[in-house]
């Protein structure tokens, strides 16, 4: 049965065969100018969208992005900071007693309105999608401020660290020797550094020298970026000198070409698949490390939004956590798809960029 | 975007590349035949489904008609497009053709190792005569008699096996024990963790049931020493990376003569090795040959090789067969005018020219073949008739076959 | 092979040294009043802290004199000390940082060695399906599931945990180590810590998977193309022998060689994961240390850190000698 259909599957599949192939080649003109392929950026990209998970990570990406540059934007009622004040009014009444003249006692209540309280851990409704927090602040506008920071901080990381290591892993492979020695003793140094044990220390020094709570995160990346670029450096170096190795560097170097022209035609073009595809997943790893610092309340002071400091909340008050998801729900949930988006992305950029991974 | 746009751009001004719409489609096309196929591999078949009988006794391994497909995004590279061609029982058969004419392909096809999902035997038979042992219903191996020290003896038969039909798990029946292979790698066809020994004698391990380890390591050095190695303990002892090329070779050959298989197929067997080291292994082999009861199929690009080890050759071009026959007539009765090209750009001592001679062009692109004859292009005696149909076999003498339009009248004619 | 040894030692040495350079020069940078404040703070809150302590730590770390010859004197007392294990006294605990950090360190191993021991076993087979599936919908399956695993910020997806399996369900306590409430001993306070234990370690071992299975499906899949694969399969192996002998016992080396690069996470102590369930472990004991400027304590966890990741690398280095035979020492 099975085997029949099959066989007749077989018969019906040479004419499909012959369907797919591009148009034939006229006879007028020789066959080799016919011959059309894939360009090498189709090709990169039809293996990038191969995989369904990579574009779903670049919707989840550039959907985020929109979110949080683009929503405060279109839902401008509430501030990071903006307290909604709009509570239930309070009162306070006295009792005043007072006797007549025929000695009946009346008493009176005296209502006052002493003013409106915050409206905090209100629950999702129209004017708060997502609630307010502890303090009445908006969870849904504070999501968004959150998020600029965020995904701001560690774009700029991986960028200066990406530097830093193109830099350092460029001049230690290119020029060799002690040079060579002395840059691969650092970095062995700082990848034996305790990452996240340094950035509590460095919280405390920050403190220490009185910088305002908002910038913090900012210096403590900074920091994180000094001691994190020695991956990106041997990654380089290590190309640079399997690059060396190459026939066609040393023919390059026979046809005299410039130290210039070597690093722009043959260098950049075998390092960038994989700095890219570092840089993607390295974008996740820090805004891990960015929200867990945040949490750690080593990030910005409540009044400032940062998605890590919004989940902070739950660690004081086991009636939030219990109760309250959509205060701290949230920021978790968008933590997650942005770094699942890059690394998404960077798995499916890796697939596409790295010809040993080819099919 | 910018990405897309700028190949948009690219396209206009050459028109060589493919729109993403072709691309999709191509895609689409693949993946349905690739299901197909991949399911077609892996289903439960009975084995009355893949056994068959041969058109000739006389021969060990019958091609017939074999297309072997890579669907790539660029689209379907037909890699082995209808070769025919037959391995008589001990004999030596030598396929010759240029890099990526499909003479890999084809013995990859036999052994059933071409890498899925993208590389697919699309249609075809490849049949072959094994000596497998006789099963009951339950798939046990028949015992003729038990010795007294319980090694059981085994009831073999002859049965013939259509490879191509075969489902993937029922393969092992035929590679190693029946079909070995010899690879050109030998620096890295063997795995760098185990030790020459381990490797060795898992082969008589899967292939010979009740097999202990004594009879395995006795088999193993037997061979190892076959091969001409002087010191069969120590190399049966030794992690590959610790040998030369040469002695890794060998011990591939020792592998594939274990359970002394009806064929073994050498894949360009010194083509990653230096010269001295050439000569040692190629004289192995035919010295192999006269103590073996089997048959080789060879595979090389080198003329010389083929015309030392050979009985039968088949060239083949660009996926094809264009001429078979015996070794003396492809090399003193060539025909097709590439078969006569390869002769001659062959160096020799006694030429008078300075200057070696070579066929001009290239081999077309495995994507999208003419109608008309691949070596048109490159083809000297071209005629009016090359633009037409791809030419058919054309039978020159009982055992020379050729296909090119130059000989179509002879085969009307009926002779020459 | 032992002057290979002997070379790495000193070459660890040097990076130990340039380490601790580090440490010591960030924590000069802390102005002296600030520590004194601090200290303050620390004793109003209840906490006594003798005026000789502070003054042993001021002799430590050459606190008083700020002059560059001060900064290097003290840098080389400090790192005289620390070879001879002095580690300094530290003020929270009034103990020396040493017997702090080997007091707590237990309940931190535990944790990290029943994840890793789990992380294994469940991310190698993942790993290997992944990859003789590839582009399967297993491989799919699977991959969403680890990546989003790899995603899951520790604190956020520990409390979701402790949420709904604590406190929702009220299957396992939600913090701490052990039940204040009852004198337990034997097999009952084993059981005890065993249910304390449950989510912090479920939580390490699914954010840790990830990585791991990634790791195995990458290698498997490189082993998988490989020309010594398809001369098993020619030999005519079993897909299953082929996949599970041959390939898996290459895929095996980088595998076994991470495992000796694990070395610091299973002393070291996971901060955020012990701090969320509030586990009296090295990571929630440093925490607190450092929130405090527990300077003594602060310097001497991150030499200790230093310490084990070196010796991490080292140990990562020689395993790779004896899993691969390839490999030699030189």
């Amino acid at each position: 049965m099975a085997i029949e259909e099959l066989k007749k599957e077989n018969e019906a599949l040479p004419d499909e065969v012959e369907a797919v192939a591009a148009p034939a080649a006229e006879e007028t003109e020789p066959h080799e100018k016919n011959v059309r392929l894939m360009s090498p950026t189709q090709m990169v990209l039809r293996r990038f969208f191969r995989s369904k998970l990579s574009v779903v990570g670049l919707v989840m990406i550039v959907s985020l992005f929109l979110f949080c540059w683009l929503g405060p934007v279109v839902y401008n009622q509430w501030g990071q900071g903006d307290v909604d004040e709009t509570g239930k009014v309070e009162y306070t009444y006295s009792e005043i007693t007072y006797t007549d003249e025929n000695g009946e006692t009346h008493t009176f209540y005296q209502v006052v309105e002493t003013g409106k309280t915050v409206n905090s851990l209100a629950k999702p409704d129209k004017s708060h999608p997502l609630g307010t927090d502890k303090t009445g602040k908006d969870v849904f506008a504070r999501l968004m401020y959150g998020g600029r920071v965020s995904l701001a901080v560690s774009f700029l990381a991986v960028f200066i660290i990406t530097f830093f290591g193109v830099v350092f892993g460029g001049i230690a492979g290119y020029f060799g020797g002690w040079v060579d020695t002395v840059i691969m003793r650092i970095c062995d140094i700082l990848m034996c550094l305790p990452g996240f044990p340094i950035l509590l220390i460095v919280g405390t020094l920050i403190d220490s020298f009185g910088i305002k709570g908002q910038y913090k995160i900012y210096y403590l990346m900074a920091f994180l970026t000094l001691i994190s670029w020695s991956g990106t450096a041997r990654l380089v170096r290590g190309q640079i000198l399997s690059l060396r190795e190459q026939e066609y560097m040393v023919a390059a170097e026979a046809m005299g070409y410039s130290a210039a022209r070597k690093i722009a035609k043959h260098l950049i073009p075998n390092v960038m698949p994989q700095l890219i595809v570092s840089m993607s997943l390295s974008l996740g790893s820090m805004i891990l490390y960015e929200a867990s610092l945040s949490y750690l309340g080593l990030g910005a002071p409540e009044k400032y939004a940062a998605w890590g400091t919004m989940i902070n909340i739950v660690a004081e008050d086991q009636n939030i956590l219990q109760n309250y998801f959509n205060v701290w729900g949230p920021p978790g949930i968008c933590i997650i798809l942005a770094v699942l988006g890059f690394n998404f992305v960077g798995d499916g950029l890796r697939d596409a960029l790295d010809p040993k991974m080819r099919r | 975007m910018a990405l897309i746009l700028k190949d948009k751009n690219e396209k206009k001004k050459n028109g060589h590349y493919l729109s993403g719409k072709e691309i999709r489609a191509i895609a689409k096309e693949n993946r349905k035949v690739m299901n197909a196929l991949e399911k077609k591999k892996h289903r439960k078949a009975a084995e009355s489904e893949f056994t068959t009988q041969m058109k000739d006794d006389a021969n060990i391994l019958e091609i017939e008609d074999l297309h072997t497909y890579f669907f790539t995004d660029q689209g379907v590279v037909k890699a082995v497009n209808g070769v025919s061609f037959e391995v008589p029982k001990n004999a030596t058969v030598g396929i010759v053709g240029e890099s990526g004419c499909g003479k890999s392909v084809t013995s990859m096809s036999v052994m059933r190792l071409l890498q899925g999902p993208q590389g697919q035997i699309y249609s075809g038979s490849i049949r072959f005569k094994a000596a497998d042992y006789k099963r009951d219903e339950k798939g046990n191996p028949v015992v003729v008699a038990t010795a007294a020290d319980g090694k059981q003896q085994y009831e073999i038969e002859e049965k013939v096996y259509d490879i191509a039909e075969m489902p993937i798990h029922e393969i092992h029946r035929i590679r190693g024990r029946q079909i070995a292979m010899i690879f050109q790698e030998p620096m890295t066809s063997l795995n760098p963790v185990f030790t020459i020994g381990e490797q060795l004698d898992e082969v008589t391990f899967i292939h010979t049931p009740g097999a202990t380890k004594e009879m395995a390591k006795a088999r193993s050095l037997e061979m190892l020493s076959l091969v001409g190695i002087a010191a069969p303990e120590r190399v049966y002892a030794s992690f590959p990376h610790e040998l030369s090329g040469g002695m890794r070779q060998r011990v591939m050959i020792s592998m594939a003569l274990i359970c002394n298989p009806r064929l073994i197929i050498a894949d360009e067997p010194t083509t990653a090795l230096d010269v001295t080291i050439q000569a040692q292994i190629l004289e192995l082999l035919q010295d192999l040959k006269k103590k073996m009861d089997g048959s080789i199929l060879l595979i090389t690009h080198d003329l010389g090789v083929i015309a030392e080890m050979a009985d039968y050759v088949v060239v083949m071009y660009a996926g094809r067969v264009i001429e078979r026959g015996t070794v003396s007539e492809i090399f003193h009765d060539p025909r097709h005018p590439y078969t006569i090209g390869l002769q001659k750009s062959k160096p020799t001592m006694d030429s008078d020219s300075d200057t070696l001679f070579n066929i001009p062009g290239n081999v077309p692109n495995p994507v999208n073949m003419p109608k008309h004859c691949y070596f048109k292009e490159r083809c000297s005696k071209c005629t009016a008739k090359c633009s037409g149909e791809y030419p058919g076999m054309v039978q020159v003498s009982p055992t020379h076959f050729v296909a090119c339009h130059l000989y179509d009248e002879t085969k009307q004619g009926g002779d020459r | 092979m032992l002057k290979y040894i002997l070379k790495r030692l000193a070459l660890s040495l040097l990076i130990l040294l340039g380490v601790s350079l580090i440490i010591y020069v960030l924590i000069r940078c802390m102005p002296v009043d600030f520590i004194e404040n601090k200290i303050a703070a620390m004793n109003q809150g209840g906490a006594t802290i003798p005026e000789e302590t502070v003054e042993n730590m001021k002799k430590l770390y050459g606190l008083e004199d700020d002059s560059f010859m001060g900064i290097l004197k003290g840098y080389f007392n400090w790192l005289v000390k620390l070879c001879q294990f002095d580690f300094g006294t530290s003020f929270k605990y009034g103990a020396p940082v040493i017997d702090v950090i080997v007091s707590k360190m237990g309940v931190s191993f535990a944790v990290a060695a029943i994840a890793t021991i789990f992380e294994f076993l469940i991310a190698i087979p993942l790993g290997i399906t992944a990859a003789t599936h590839q582009y399967s919908i297993r491989d799919y399956l699977v991959t969403v599931l680890v990546m989003i695993g790899i995603s899951l910020p520790s604190f956020f997806f520990g409390q979701i945990l402790k949420n709904v399996l604590a406190m929702k369900l009220g299957w396992f306590p939600p913090s701490g180590l052990i039940d204040a409430t009852q004198t337990l001993s034997g097999m009952a306070l084993l059981g005890d810590y065993v249910r304390h234990m449950f989510i912090p370690i479920l939580t390490v071992v699914i954010l840790s998977i990830g990585g791991r299975m990634r790791m195995t499906r990458t290698e498997m899949l490189e082993v998988l193309n490989s020309d010594y694969i398809r001369t098993a399969r020619a030999k005519g192996l079993k897909e299953r022998v082929v996949v599970y002998k041959h390939a898996f016992r290459n895929t095996l080396i980088p595998l076994v060689t991470s495992l000796a690069g694990l070395l610091p996470s299973l002393f070291s102590g996971a901060i955020i994961t012990e701090q969320v369930f509030d586990l009296p472990g090295i990571g929630n004991v440093a925490f607190k240390a450092m929130m405090e400027a527990d300077i003594p304590f602060i310097m001497g966890y991150n030499m200790f850190l230093a310490i084990l990741s070196v010796l991490g690398v080292l140990l990562a280095d020689l395993m790779y000698a004896v899993v691969d035979p390839r490999v030699k020492l030189a």
